[in-house]
């Protein structure tokens, strides 16, 4: 197993986390910068020394606060990629993933051969001799990759590995990855803090938030439909409204809800527990918020709210619109042709158009906010 | 102007070195006195001993220093970079209060039967103490220029510590350490006021270049020039090192590039 817990205190800051990565998968920590993901990770590869603790790697206890274990970095077989991939300036793309190889081991041919193994894994081939400042993002990325495999680790350690790409470049790296991860048995553990990114590579995530871990679980059900305020934020769901229910539809399943200065009405799925009056936190994501010119008629979506354009900002691969409907602001996800087409600019009237199905109730948090 | 005037200054006294030396009678075998020849083979010696026990005692000192700061270090890396400050004869008599016959470790090393002062040993102490902060503070700030996150991945990747430092370390901030490695040199093989105050001028012994040239300047002129002449060719010899060893640097580690 590859698991632990940890405990430590740095100035102000406190880390609680836990942690498992099962064989065969990728474990994301998710969670904001400065939450302690990078943190956790440079525990598990020994690179900080937590005051409490228990960490195992690959079935090996490599760190026992209670029995005071402590295995050095280089002896706990953990292939640790940071941010910027840190590939060693002086040595060729062969010379780097060699790197990685123990000298003790295998003679230099067999070196050699699980060298170029590697090398044609990660389709790096023709690039051997070249040096890491002329190489791409992307094969910089891939050589860091290669390199940390070539020392056959029993965990794998990726720290935000597609923050220093280009967003083009993003999707089409995270797919090879993606592919390259599947394919090895090595557990991986991966931080970010891109819902995206946790969405598309994530077979379990640990969401963090300052120091804690506050949900374990299916990707999906965690990120999506985050059901948690706290983590509705975290995961970059733009509109969430805090709302007062007014009446309940239990035979269309939905419920009404205001804000506070009521001059807007909501119709959203029925939680379970509300009862008229309530507070309720209620979210949309961006990209489900379909904007109109004019009033639209003959549809199915039971939220139509009228509002005057309050911004235009780009956000790949679109533009992000605001528009202010009476006492509450929703942020509306749109293509660049969209802008144009419907002459969005600030002033401007718009239609903001929400199916009751895409909007959801959270929970209250149990943490308190 | 200001710029030419400044040149001759400097430049028409080595120019004037040179042709005297050059000039003098019986020119080239004033370079090989036998006073020059006995000096130039003790201040090899020397200067070579002082540098080889600089490398060993001032590169972790150096490492110590690039990579942790505490209040106590603070102190350590101030009192290191004393002698480049310190006149030379100060630290001469300074090295005599401590190791001298009457110095505070003087008895204690009497008492095992060693006796440093006007020894060649009491030479290579004296260089070393003047030389070496040219070496630790060059070799600190080429440490401080790796990376820590390269050490570190390198240690993920199965490398102790110390296969780290000859593998990663060293060949990264070469250049650096040769650069401090040639000023010491320097210095130590330029070493006078705190030799002639600790270690004396006694031929063969510790009358290394410079006290030669000061000794022989009384009698034989010539070589006194021939010794100069030497240590100035030595001189310029460091320069071009230090001008290498700054290009290789300004291009990053011996066959980095495209």
């Amino acid at each position: 197993m590859t698991n632990g817990w940890a405990r430590h205190r740095v100035g102000e800051f406190e880390l609680d986390t836990s942690w498992d990565a099962p064989a065969g998968s990728v474990t994301v920590l998710f969670g904001r910068s400065g939450a302690g993901k990078s943190m956790t990770l440079r525990t598990i590869a020994g690179l900080v020394r937590p005051d409490e603790g228990r960490v195992e790697v690959g079935g090996r206890v490599v760190y026992d606060s209670e029995r005071g274990e402590w295995v050095p970095p280089h002896r706990r077989r953990v292939g640790y990629l940071p941010q910027d991939y840190g590939l060693f300036p002086h040595l060729s793309i062969i010379g780097n993933v060699e790197y990685g190889i123990p000298r003790r081991g295998p003679d230099r041919e067999a070196r050699l051969s699980r060298v170029r193994e590697i090398v044609e894994t990660l389709g790096l081939q023709g690039l051997e001799d070249r040096r890491p400042n002329s190489l791409s993002g992307g094969q910089r990325q891939r050589t860091a990759l290669a390199r940390a495999l070539a020392s056959a680790p029993d965990v794998l350690l990726l720290d935000e590995p597609f923050a220093a790409l280009d967003e083009d470049l993003r999707r089409t790296v995270r797919r090879e990855i993606r592919l390259v991860l599947r394919s090895s048995t090595v557990p991986v553990l991966l931080v970010t803090h891109d819902a995206e990114e946790a969405l598309a590579l994530a077979d379990r995530v640990h969401i963090i938030d300052d120091g804690h871990v506050i949900a374990s679980g299916d990707p999906f059900d965690l990120i999506v439909q985050p059901a948690q305020e706290r983590i509705a934020r975290l995961s970059g769901v733009e509109n969430l409204f805090r709302l007062h229910v007014v009446s309940i539809q239990p035979v269309e399943g939905t419920m009404v809800c205001t804000d506070q200065t009521a001059t807007v009405q909501l119709s959203v799925p029925a939680a379970t527990d509300a009862r008229p009056g309530d507070e309720v936190t209620v979210g949309i994501r961006a990209v489900d918020v379909i904007l109109a010119r004019d009033e639209p008629a003959g549809l199915s979506a039971r939220n139509l709210l009228e509002g005057s354009v309050h911004s235009v900002e780009p956000r790949a691969p679109g533009f992000d619109v605001s528009l202010d409907c009476g006492g509450i602001r929703i942020v509306a996800h749109v293509t660049r042709v969209a802008v144009d087409a419907l002459s969005l600019r600030p002033g401007a009237t718009a239609w903001a158009v929400l199916k009751a199905s895409s909007c959801y109730v959270l929970e209250a948090d149990p943490n308190g906010n | 102007m200001v710029t030419a005037v400044y040149v001759a200054f400097i430049g028409l006294p080595l120019l004037a070195l040179v042709i005297r030396a050059v000039l003098a009678d019986g020119f080239p075998s004033s370079l090989t006195t036998p006073i020059a020849m006995r000096a130039l083979r003790l201040s090899l010696l020397t200067s070579i001993a002082s540098v080889v026990v600089i490398v060993l005692v001032g590169t972790p000192v150096a490492y110590l220093l690039a990579r942790r700061t505490t209040r106590v270090l603070r102190t350590v890396d101030l009192l290191i970079e004393m002698p480049l400050v310190l006149p030379p004869v100060v630290a001469g008599v300074a090295m005599l209060m401590a190791f001298g016959r009457r110095g505070l470790l003087g008895g204690p090393l009497e008492a095992v039967g060693l006796s440093l002062p006007f020894t060649t040993a009491a030479v290579v102490f004296a260089q070393v103490f003047v030389a070496a902060p040219f070496f630790i503070r060059a070799a600190k700030i080429g440490f401080q220029s790796v990376d820590t996150e390269l050490e570190e991945i390198s240690q993920t990747l199965g490398h102790s510590p110390w296969t780290t430092f000859w593998r990663l370390t060293l060949p990264l901030s070469w250049p650096a350490l040769a650069g401090g490695l040639a000023l010491s040199w320097a210095r130590a093989l330029s070493e006078f006021g705190a030799t002639i105050m600790f270690a004396g001028n006694f031929l063969d012994r510790t009358q290394t270049m410079p006290l030669a040239i000061l000794t022989a300047m009384e009698s034989d002129v010539a070589a006194a020039l021939g010794l100069g002449l030497m240590l100035l060719v030595a001189s310029a010899f460091v320069l071009v090192i230090l001008g290498l060893v700054a290009r290789a640097r300004f291009n990053g580690p011996p066959g980095v590039g495209p």
